[in-house]
């Protein structure tokens, strides 16, 4: 897992010794110094109050009450919890996510890492496909999604009309239980891919390039190159990059909303779908706020494991 | 004597010609006349209101329309400040803005939406202008119903609309059917032999995205198995609701979408929401669809190459107790959250553009939309009938061809039957996922599944 360019022994230390803990005298005296920092942020930090941190304390009190809207809520203790637990569609669109996250990786996970090599490794025209491959990133999803639908459409679509000119039969990509997820996972990664790859590209970036010609003298091929030198390179990127997905995975809204509406069935319903059917089509919003915490509960474990491989790699990089 | 008399004839007629020039200028009948409107709005205190549906800035000929017919109105009453929003209804958008106190004013919403907007104080009792405008009584009364409260009106119906069954002609002709399907059993057999999957045709079509609109269609076709609303959600008299659906002739209604799909094939493989059915009506690749009359003026503005002459439109098949359709509309509301003043130049702005006589001749004749829908009867009696002959002259939708409907309709040959009620939304929403499921799963029980999912809706829906 170690990075190349994370051997420096003696640069951790340094590093190690400037975690030491913060005095709070030190923090006192630092304070007028600093203070013109803090006006700069408190825009920000107000904003994010306002429309971050306030709604999700708003949410938790919620998950607890009766709330009608435009009347008083009112105290519900762990109602809304146990109802939700009885829920049968608690478990299906956790398992959808599970199942979609799990598709994700397996459909989504590689194709920015090799884009990015492959990228990487071209002598003329980089620019031009890295331009290319961030594209999809710009049109928005509604638009998007319109075109995947001409694409998936099983009468006359583009896919099935391919896919007749080698005998194949026609599939009905979003209404088939068995395509829905995958169908959609490809709908995501297609919009998402660029931006993970720019990334991955720029970390092989600080890879030295004398390290690339070193190994061509000695006789590399490409492949070895990619398998010695740029893959351990990414590999520290590349497990932060598996949290943040399954953190985006588990938060799908807009393709399952806009593409298959949840169905065929519950197939592609997801908590964050469910928890908008809940709290804007039954106004049910104590309700929907139980499952925005257990959701938040979710995203907290998958947080600190984000921020722990965030810390392993930082630590690398000192 | 005579020449008084004479003279009191000429001065009547010349006041009538002045009138009606308008309308003989267009050889129609004359603008019914019946709105009383008061001298002073708000006692003649400033007032501004804000009126939802103006249309966008991309529709500029329809927005500078709407813009005019807010401006005579701010001239006629000028104390009175129009605010314009392109808001358009949506039950999850309102939701917020109730929540917020952000109703507009005047906005439009559906036939089931008033007993929720009620309950909630936003929707205002227009009871008081309704009687001094002296509307009152031109109205449907089953109409007026549906947005009545203990014998308070909370909203203005805009336009009212029966499901039906919407028909490609030529196709029909060219299997052989001259007419289209009077009964369910009928419907299959002519679906069958319209489908031709090898140029992606299906012969028989209902929204299937899994929506409300899913289960919308569906609760027509369960009314044509012999469904009552009560038969979906029982009202049981003492404030406590039952769900009935998962039993009866919703059911069989459900086992007959299911035999569609399954056993004859003849469903579209797309998913097809409110939108899309129209396009998949006009460009051919649906010989028969569930439709809502008032659809026709979306065919209208949104296909203007399509050729209309081609559709058709019939009442419901019969099922095993005749026609049965579900009926439903929109209407206008008036927020319970604004003030007095407001409310009062709202309703009067509302009632006014809809019941004023140069208001509906300047509306008609520059309206960029349809006119001829086969949609129900908004008034009754002499109102109606000369509501009815003013607006024929002016018909752009092929209305011959909407005949089997409008026939079946005003032939007594049609029950007519509202949404069910309450949760309507919520009810049509759990139908949407449980269609979507029959439609996608082969071998699904429906008896057990649909059972399953009226407890579930009693539970997390009725008895929450």
């Amino acid at each position: 897992m170690n990075a190349p360019y994370a051997l420096d022994t003696e640069q951790a230390t340094t590093a190690k010794k400037h975690r030491q803990p913060i005095k709070l005298s030190s923090l006192r005296a630092a304070l007028p110094r600093q203070l013109t920092a803090y006006l700069f942020l408190l825009p920000a930090l107000l904003l994010f109050a306002l429309f971050a941190w306030l709604p999700i304390l708003s949410s938790i009190q919620m998950s607890f009450q009766n709330v009608q809207l435009g009347g008083t809520p009112t105290w519900a203790g762990l109602d809304n919890f146990e109802l939700m637990l009885r829920d049968p569609v608690f478990g299906t669109a956790w398992k959808n996510s599970l199942e979609f996250a799990s598709w994700s990786l397996l459909l989504g996970y590689f194709v920015p890492v090799v884009i990015a090599i492959l990228v990487r490794e071209m002598r003329h025209g980089k620019a031009f496909f890295r331009i290319v491959y961030f594209l999809p990133t710009v049109v928005p999803a509604a638009v998007s999604v319109i075109i995947w639908r001409f694409i998936y459409d099983p009468d006359g679509g583009v896919l099935n009309e391919l896919l007749a000119q080698f005998g194949i039969a026609r599939q009905l990509w979003l209404q088939d239980v068995a395509l829905a997820k995958p169908a959609l996972v490809v709908v995501m990664t297609w919009a998402g891919f660029g931006t993970t790859a720019l990334i991955y590209l720029a970390s092989l970036q600080d890879v030295s390039q004398e390290l690339f010609e070193a190994a061509e003298l000695d006789g590399a091929t490409p492949f070895q190159r990619i398998i010695h030198i740029s893959l351990p390179h990414l590999y520290p990127v590349m497990s932060l990059m598996f949290v943040l997905q399954v953190i985006a995975v588990v938060q799908v809204f807009t393709e399952p909303f806009l593409l298959t509406n949840g169905g065929p069935g519950r197939e592609t319903l997801t908590p964050a779908m469910n928890i908008y059917n809940r709290a804007f089509i039954r106004m049910d919003m104590g309700y929907a706020s139980a499952w925005s915490v257990s959701m938040i509960l979710v995203l907290l474990v998958f947080s600190l494991i984000y921020r722990y491989v965030n810390s392993k790699l930082m630590a690398n990089t000192d | 004597m005579f020449r008084r008399w004479a003279l009191l004839l000429l001065a009547v007629t010349a006041l009538l010609s002045v009138q009606f020039i308008p309308a003989f200028a267009q050889d129609a009948a004359p603008v019914p006349e019946i709105l009383t409107l008061p001298d002073e709005i708000a006692g003649g205190r400033p007032v501004t209101i804000t009126v939802s549906e103006m249309p966008s800035a991309d529709q500029p000929e329809a927005r500078a329309t709407w813009e005019a017919t807010a401006q005579r109105f701010m001239d006629r009453y000028p104390n009175v400040t129009i605010s314009g929003s392109e808001l358009q209804y949506d039950p999850a958008a309102f939701t917020a803005l109730i929540a917020g106190n952000q109703l507009p004013t005047l906005f439009r919403a559906y036939f089931t939406e008033p007993s929720k907007f009620i309950a909630q104080g936003a929707a205002a009792d227009l009871t008081p202008y309704f009687e001094a405008a002296g509307v009152a009584d031109v109205f449907n009364p089953a109409i007026l119903s549906v947005m009545s409260q203990d014998g308070h009106v909370y909203a203005i119906p805009k336009d009212a609309y029966a499901l039906g069954l919407a028909y490609n002609i030529p196709m029909l002709q060219a299997a052989g059917y001259d007419a289209p399907p009077a009964t369910w059993d009928e419907l299959v057999e002519m679906a069958v032999a319209l489908t031709d999957r090898d140029n992606n045709i299906a012969g028989f079509a209902f929204i299937n995205d899994g929506s409300g609109a899913t289960g919308w269609h569906f609760t027509n076709i369960a009314y044509g198995f012999g469904a009552t609303p009560q038969d979906i959600i029982r009202d049981n008299g003492d404030g406590t609701y039952t769900a009935a659906f998962g039993e009866g002739a919703a059911v069989e209604a459900l086992e007959f979408i299911q035999a569609l799909r399954w056993e004859h094939d003849v469903l579209p493989g797309a998913t097809l929401d409110w939108g899309s059915i129209s396009e998949a009506l006009v460009s051919g690749r649906v010989a028969m669809v569930i439709y809502a009359g008032d659809q026709f003026n979306w065919d209208y503005t949104q296909f203007p190459d399509a050729d209309l002459t081609q559709f058709g439109y019939a009442a419901a098949p019969a099922g095993p107790n005749g026609r049965i359709t579900l009926s439903g509309g929109n209407l206008w509301m008036v927020s319970g959250f604004a003030t007095p003043d407001e409310q009062e130049a709202a309703a009067y702005f509302q009632l006014w553009r809809q019941f004023d006589p140069v208001e509906m001749q300047t509306a008609i004749e520059v309206t960029t939309e349809a006119v001829g829908m086969p949609t129900l009867p908004m008034y009754v009696g002499e109102y109606q009938e000369q509501f009815a002959a003013f607006r024929a002259p002016y018909n752009k939708l092929p209305v011959e061809n909407y005949a089997p409907f409008n026939d079946a309709v005003t032939g007594g040959e049609v029950t007519i039957q509202t949404e069910p009620s309450p949760n309507v939304q919520d009810y049509y929403t759990e139908m949407g996922v449980i269609i979507s499921e029959i439609l996608s799963v082969d071998g699904v029980d429906v008896p057990t599944r649909l059972a399953e999912a009226a407890q579930e809706f009693q539970a997390f829906v009725l008895d929450r």
